[in-house]
């Protein structure tokens, strides 16, 4: 079954404060899989190592039981994709319409009409379509944090890890992820979610996870 | 008090009003709820309040806001600053100092408190929102809820009479976000005025006013 | 209610030595490695300097620091040097192929201006390395306005905080599967105007918002603020600054009588 699993993965920024000691995880790709924690317990941490960002771990990290630590950023960038809490931090391109074009063609060739097809959908789907040509500093902070979700569903197929995804969000654009979200679980594709609100995606969740005193333990559904 | 009085505002000649002929008055003990989808204005009205719009952004703005019987557009900004203060959304802009103390320090020290009353509003603020072990911390290093705990314990110290906090539970744990609910009770009580902007029903449920953006834009 | 985690006893400055007192040191050594030219002064200041700099705030973290950093201009610093070897003549030739010409007085400078290269890399390091709150403490013992002080002080943090933004964009980019280290020399210009230009654009489009929130925080209301910390100096401080003195006077006096 297609997944990636950590085993006694340990790491520390400092060495007096271990963030992770011993902990273990399976994040198979067609399940929706919950991570919560205290502020500060280790999920951003978690997110870095899993997408490369962090490297100084010791354990194991296999993706379909591959070592994943070898793997570079452009082989990793073709299972999984990382989004992290801070809106900006995920945007590069001055608009939306240039940086989506980055996920689609990196600096290479110059886009095709399939895929500035793709990008118009996509776009609409998440109300930013007339916001194409804005520039990032112009828009609000839920309209950047939307750019962010367009550029998931140009990565479709990937295994989504997202950092807080509806934090900052409206409820129509809830309801909007949502709707996404249940649609690629039809598909046999899931996603690792971290948050501190559980309560507006309950159903989708197919199991739970707490980081607490440098490991992670499984936890009952019922919040 | 905090009165506005027929506020109405547009970014440019182009757009419709996004906030039209608005008034409203506030009181001592208001918590007060400021609700909408992204884009109908809700950072823009807390902006107004403080007159951040139109002293640094700018646009079109008619109509009056007293606090206190004072035309706050006739005061700069500093002087705005003890009465009526913002939190706004992203902490990282509002970070300057390498530890957390020298954070929570720059407000009452620019209103020329004394240094042991600087320490003990500084003592009592992080105790009130449990962040005592990032006394010393380096603010770069923390942990974005850390950061939103510590922007708002900065405008804690400066202790005005008129919060307005935009989107400040976003990002926060259950525990963090009852901290702060606790907290703003506390101020409210103790006559304070609070304006909390945000999607979140945390907002609605403890609030004893609301306003509704949609209502305030301008029908096209 | 206790304050027990106070880590500075008095509210006195992160650094073993005043700020003011390292300043001082600072300019000293920068003023004797610009007069006195020679190699053997370059090789003490460096030596000095890196003395100084695990003294001040020891730790391993800070040394690997600096050898990343001497690492990275070492290019620099021999294509600087080699370049002034083969250009600068003078002095008697001790070596001649045609006409290309290596003097002493090239060797002499080549080395020398090398050195002090590394010289102010280590002593940048040094100072941009000390929390710029510091910084805020000692302009204002020197009597400089506050705002002049939150000025130079702020240029200071925001070298970190464009660094940050640069690393962000980075791993932005990383995270998209692009890297740096695989990609043709073209598309490296690419690469790197799309790092640069989120740090400007941001930082121009977060000035805004940072004014906006020291002046909600009362910034330059009163001529006049308190501080909750001081930067006392201490005996040795007095010392180190009296020797100082004195070291000057002397120099002088041997050097002009």
């Amino acid at each position: 079954m297609k997944s990636i699993r950590i085993k006694d993965l340990s790491f520390a920024y400092q060495l007096e404060n271990p963030i992770f000691t011993n902990a273990s995880l399976e994040l198979p790709f067609n399940e929706i899989t919950f991570l919560k924690g205290a502020n500060g317990s280790g999920k951003t941490t978690l997110c870095r190592i899993l997408s490369g960002l962090e490297k100084r771990y010791i354990g194991s990290i296999n993706i379909n039981n591959l070592n994943f630590k070898p793997f570079s950023f452009t082989e990793r960038a073709k299972s999984i994709i990382y989004l992290k809490q801070e809106p900006l931090s995920n945007v590069v391109a001055a608009t939306p319409e240039d940086d989506l074009t980055l996920w689609q063609h990196g600096f290479d060739k110059h886009p095709n009409e399939s895929s500035s097809e793709l990008r118009k959908r996509v776009m609409e789907r998440l109300r930013i379509k007339d916001l194409k040509d804005k520039p990032f500093w112009e828009l609000s902070g839920g309209q950047v944090k939307r750019i962010g979700l367009a550029a998931l569903l140009i990565n479709y197929d990937k295994y989504w890890i997202l950092d807080e995804p509806i934090s900052g969000l409206d409820n129509t654009l809830i309801r909007i992820f949502i709707e996404i979200l249940e649609e690629r679980k039809t598909l046999g594709k899931g996603c690792l979610i971290i948050s501190h609100k559980e309560d507006k995606i309950l159903n989708l969740i197919d199991k739970s996870y707490l980081i607490q005193n440098e490991h992670i333990e499984q936890i009952a559904r019922k919040f | 008090m905090l009165e506005l009085k027929n506020i109405s505002f547009r970014y440019n000649a182009n757009s419709p009003l996004l906030i039209n002929n608005f008034s409203f008055l506030a009181v001592k003990g208001n918590i007060i709820a400021v609700c909408g989808d992204s884009g109908t204005g809700k950072t823009t009205l807390l902006n107004i309040i403080c007159s951040v719009i139109p002293k640094i952004f700018p646009g079109d703005l008619s109509g009056t806001i007293f606090h206190n019987n004072i035309n706050i557009s006739e005061l700069s900004i500093p002087e705005v600053a003890p009465q009526i203060s913002l939190l706004m959304q992203h902490p990282d802009n509002q970070l300057f100092f390498p530890t957390v103390e020298q954070e929570l320090a720059f407000a009452p020290e620019n209103l020329k408190i004394p240094a042991k009353d600087i320490i003990k509003r500084i003592d009592d603020v992080l105790v009130k929102l449990d962040i005592e072990d990032l006394r010393h911390k380096e603010t770069a290093s923390l942990s974005f809820g850390q950061k939103k705990l510590v922007t708002l314990a900065s405008i804690l110290t400066l202790s005005p009479d008129v919060y307005l906090l935009d989107e400040p539970f976003a990002g926060l744990s259950q525990k963090n976000i009852k901290l702060i609910s606790d907290e703003i009770k506390t101020l409210a009580d103790n006559g304070k005025i609070i304006f909390l902007a945000g999607h979140s029903n945390d907002i609605i449920q403890f609030a004893n006013k609301t306003i509704e953006m949609e209502n305030l834009n301008e029908k096209h | 209610m206790k304050n027990t985690n106070r880590k500075h006893k008095n509210m006195d400055s992160s650094t073993l030595l005043n700020l003011r007192t390292i300043i001082i040191l600072v300019s000293t050594i920068t003023t004797l490695s610009v007069i006195y030219n020679t190699i053997l002064m370059q090789i003490s200041l460096i030596f000095f300097s890196i003395f100084l700099l695990l003294v001040i705030q020891p730790s391993r973290h800070r040394f690997n620091r600096l050898k990343h950093r001497m690492k990275m201009i070492l290019r620099v610093v021999i294509s600087l040097m080699v370049f002034q070897i083969l250009f600068r003549h003078g002095g008697e030739i001790i070596w001649q192929f045609g006409t290309i010409k290596i003097t002493s007085l090239g060797v002499n400078y080549g080395v020398s201006s090398s050195l002090r290269l590394m010289l102010i890399v280590i002593i940048a390091g040094l100072l941009l390395d000390i929390p710029y709150y510091d910084y805020i403490l000692a302009f204002r013992s020197w009597k400089i306005p506050y705002e002049i002080s939150f000025l130079v002080a702020s240029v200071i943090h925001f070298i970190p905080i464009f660094h940050k933004q640069f690393i962000t964009s980075r791993e932005a980019l990383n995270l998209r599967g692009i890297e740096i280290s695989t990609s043709t020399l073209h598309k490296r210009f690419k690469i790197f105007s799309a790092l640069v230009f989120p740090v400007i654009a941001k930082a121009i489009s977060e000035v805004k918002y940072r004014s906006i929130s020291l002046e909600l925080r009362a910034f330059r209301l009163y001529p006049e603020r308190t501080f909750i910390y001081q930067a006392k100096l201490k005996w040795y401080d007095i010392i180190i600054q009296i020797f100082i003195f004195i070291g000057f006077v002397i120099l002088v006096f041997v050097t002009y009588f």
